[in-house]
């Protein structure tokens, strides 16, 4: 197990009579190489819950181990924890901060104390890894490009730390749809080519269903739903009433079923969703 | 770590206090300052912190939170004091190595720790029951007789407006950044000052580039909606100078000439 | 009405190099309409949308708006409050310290009296759902809610004309829901005129007529209908299809025949059943 968290529980500002329960009794596995995908309303305590990975928040009560070690309450993570588990955050452009674009994604890993050849090959790679060509990038400034290259960027950043576990906030955010397809892919491609382990945390379930390989919905700081996607779309009635809607591909399936006709409901790709109706209306034969 | 300044923040209410101008208590503080700077006997202290409880009260705020925010002036008020304590002349009362308290000392010191903290008390009375948008349309009115002589008084107190407002949104994304360059390996909290000034660049560079890049889209929105300074401009909410209002500005005003040169 | 023709915008990039973020675009707005444009980042659909309110003056041709040219220096502020905008950040076009002074600011620079601004901006935050926050700082408010004030503040100095330039694009799904549903109303009840910019295609779907810009041109326009009905088209361009559509598109061409301009999933079950 890469990953394990138990019941996880923070307070923002406790003692004081700001006090509010942020995340309470969050638990659950992550197996190395699996990509999950968290998706919630905004406050629903995604973003606390994931500053949790990364030692950025301490619980306030649980325990988790990540990769062997063991973390508990209120003890200072180290570094290793950092290294281990690379974060992109909401907007990580905002991130960037110098000269060039080879100086600002060797941050993470001159901070993290790779060798200086190391540093270049980790840099050439990450740029690499998110398609953006390190010849022609390295002494460009970061604040000269496009706002989809910068959001490339300031991941690359990210990823130069080999990170084992990528915890990525709402990566598309903001991008148009060719912005966001791109990045997404290079996600997929990411844990294909490198095993990293991938959490992302999205508003999008149409986006959480063609990639992830499981789904935690979270509803006012708890884990309300733990499942493979196509599960996860059954409980649509729960998942309305929490404001999260369903693909709706899955929506025209339920509707078909209700109406009499013999459909698989768990799918939610618009070519799997085509291969059922051509089967019930056998207008496969034409094809 | 920035949660904790009260100085600048506005707590809404109804009392007599609130309701004053923005004028009246602009000068009262104006008028405040230069008088506690003028006081010389113990009693002229005590009648300051009557003036200051009866102000604190009839506001109805919160001794507990005022009092938080004298916080960030503690190490002013430390070295303030020290500073006074050690090195005025005259009669010693103790010893330790070259320094040396004086009864004069002692005196001196608590003197000035009382005016920094009844200034720092009162300004925070200005902030705490004045809206800042009544705040800054007050100092506007102030400074407009200077206008004439090429004080820019509707641009100063229109910056100072948007500063107001972009404070809690500054704090957030600092907050961020700084969480952002954590995730990233940056280490805030070791090595000597010279080390720790040098790992605030990842946090400073990234906070300019946005303060720069909101300008430029504010100022765009703000001539959106017509925006051309001062000329032509009407407010929605406007200063009324009452009765009370000058009654109450004559009354400090006199009450600090009489602190000042009598007391 | 908004007649655009044959707008060309160059501008100069940092290297000096000549960009032309506008190639002779022609459009018209009519009265009442509800447009959307869709388009790429770099597309040249903020470009276009801040000539509309004199933000911007075309390097070549002509923008009227109801008959006023935008060129003209005096025309500036009567363009200005003809044709509200709203931005895509809600963080960067609040400038007061509480929504209702924010709301006031725009009518402030038009000159309006004091108890003719209180009404407005009452009623302002009323139309857009947000009566009883007056006295609140923007600072607490969620994205969807800053972006109802900023469209408050806008709807207060009384425009005809209502430019939305992304405003959706930073919000979580419940403050697009809530921005759209206040700009169709405002369309429906009150006969503004909508320009909305956005990427998403759904919110496109419910427009009278959409634009679709590419490289600083136009390449399709229409109804709804007909512009998400070209699949292919969108496709080549790397836009979002509606679902349905792209789902009637493949059914057909494996010889089912739906409605090839579908957009909704109750329309496919209609057509299926």
């Amino acid at each position: 197990m890469l990953i394990e968290l138990k019941d996880i529980c923070y307070t923002y500002k406790p003692g004081t009579p700001y006090e509010t329960s942020a995340i309470q009794d969050i638990s659950f596995n992550v197996e190395e190489g699996e990509f999950i995908g968290i998706i919630g309303h905004t406050g629903c305590g995604k973003s606390t819950l994931v500053q949790h990975l990364n030692g950025l928040l301490i619980p306030s009560k649980g325990e988790m181990q990540l990769d062997g070690i063991r973390y508990f309450t209120q003890q200072k993570p180290n570094k290793d924890l950092r290294k281990k588990v690379g974060m992109v955050f909401q907007y990580p452009e905002d991130q960037l901060f110098e000269e060039t674009i080879f100086d600002d994604v060797a941050f993470a890993p001159k901070n993290f104390n790779l060798g200086d050849g190391l540093v270049e090959e980790q840099v050439r790679n990450a740029l690499e890894d998110v398609g953006l060509s390190y010849e022609k990038y390295k002494d460009r400034s970061p604040f000269s490009i496009s706002g989809g290259q910068m959001r490339k960027v300031a991941i690359a950043g990210v990823l130069a730390a080999q990170p084992k576990i990528l915890v990525l906030d709402e990566p598309t955010a903001g991008l148009d749809p060719k912005g966001r397809e791109e990045i997404l892919s290079r996600i997929d491609l990411l844990r294909e080519k490198r095993n990293i382990t991938i959490i992302l945390v999205s508003h999008s379930m149409d986006d959480i269903a063609a990639h992830a390989d499981r789904v935690l919905v979270m509803n006012q700081g708890k884990i309300v739903i733990d499942d493979v996607p196509r599960k996860v779309f059954k409980e649509y009635k729960q998942l309305y009433d929490m404001g999260l809607d369903i693909p709706s591909v899955t929506k025209l399936m339920l509707k078909l079923k209700n109406k009499g006709f013999d459909v698989d409901t768990e799918i939610f790709t618009i070519e799997e969703a085509a291969q059922e109706i051509l089967k019930i209306k056998g207008g496969a034969s034409h094809v | 770590m920035f949660r904790d300044i009260t100085i600048g923040q506005y707590l809404p209410g109804e009392s007599f206090i609130h309701r004053l101008d923005p004028r009246t208590k602009i000068l009262s503080v104006l008028f405040f300052m230069v008088g506690i700077f003028g006081l010389k006997h113990l009693y002229s202290y005590l009648f300051v912190l009557a003036l200051t409880l009866t102000v604190i009260l009839v506001a109805r705020i919160p001794l507990g939170y005022l009092l938080k925010g004298l916080k960030p002036i503690f190490i002013i008020l430390i070295f303030t004091v020290g500073l006074h304590l050690f090195l005025t002349p005259g009669q010693i009362l103790v010893e330790i190595g070259p320094l040396s308290i004086t009864l004069e000392g002692i005196m001196k010191a608590s003197f000035m720790a009382l005016r920094l903290i009844f200034l720092v008390l009162f300004a925070s009375l200005l902030t705490l029951t004045t809206a800042p948008m009544s705040l800054t349309d007050g100092l506007e009115k102030l400074l407009a007789p200077f206008a004439k002589v090429g004080l820019p008084a509707h641009e100063l107190a229109m910056m100072m407006s948007i500063a107001l407002r972009f404070i809690p949104t500054l704090i957030d994304e600092t907050d961020k950044i700084m969480k952002a360059q954590k995730a990233r390996g940056a280490d805030f909290e070791s090595g000597n000052i010279w080390q720790r000034a040098k790992s605030m660049i990842p946090i400073l560079v990234p906070l300019f580039v946005s303060a720069f890049r909101r300008a430029d889209e504010l100022a765009m929105a703000m001539e959106a909606r017509c925006y051309r300074g001062s000329e032509g401009r009407t407010r929605m909410k406007q200063l009324v100078y009452r009765k009370t209002d000058l009654i109450v500005t004559l009354g400090m005003g006199s009450a600090m000439v009489a602190a000042f040169f009598f007391l | 009405m908004i007649k655009i023709d044959n707008v060309i915008h160059t501008y100069k990039k940092h290297s000096d190099e000549e960009v032309q973020a506008l190639c002779g675009i022609s459009l018209d707005i009519q009265e009442g309409e509800f447009l959307v444009i869709i388009g790429h980042n770099g597309s040249g659909k903020s470009t276009l949308a801040k000539h509309l309110n004199t933000l911007l003056i075309p390097s070549e041709g002509q923008v009227l708006i109801d008959g006023l040219d935008s060129t003209d220096p005096d025309m500036v502020w009567n363009i200005r409050s003809r044709v509200g905008m709203v931005f895509q950040n809600p963080d960067n076009q609040l400038i007061a310290t509480t929504v209702e002074d924010d709301v006031a600011f725009g009518c402030e620079n038009l000159g309006i009296e004091s108890g003719e601004i209180r009404a407005r901006v009452d009623d302002a935050l009323a139309t857009v759902g947000m009566a009883g926050f007056g006295n609140k700082e923007p600072h607490y408010l969620s994205g969807g809610q800053k972006q109802r004030v900023a469209i408050a503040g806008v709807i207060a100095m009384r425009p005809k004309y209502l430019v939305l330039d992304e405003p959706t694009a930073m919000l979580d799904p419940r403050g697009r829901q809530e921005v759209m549903e206040t700009i169709h109303r405002l369309n429906k009840e009150e006969g503004l005129t909508i320009v909305h910019i956005t990427h998403y295609m759904e919110e496109a779907s419910q427009a009278d007529r959409v634009v679709v810009m590419e490289d600083g041109k136009i390449v399709a326009q229409g109804c709804p209908r007909e512009i998400f009905s070209q699949v292919k088209l969108l496709k080549s361009l790397r836009m979002d299809v509606p679902p349905m559509t792209e789902l009637a598109s493949i059914l057909n061409e494996a010889g089912l025949e739906v409605d090839k301009t579908l957009l909704t999933v109750e329309e496919m079950v209609d057509a299926l059943c």
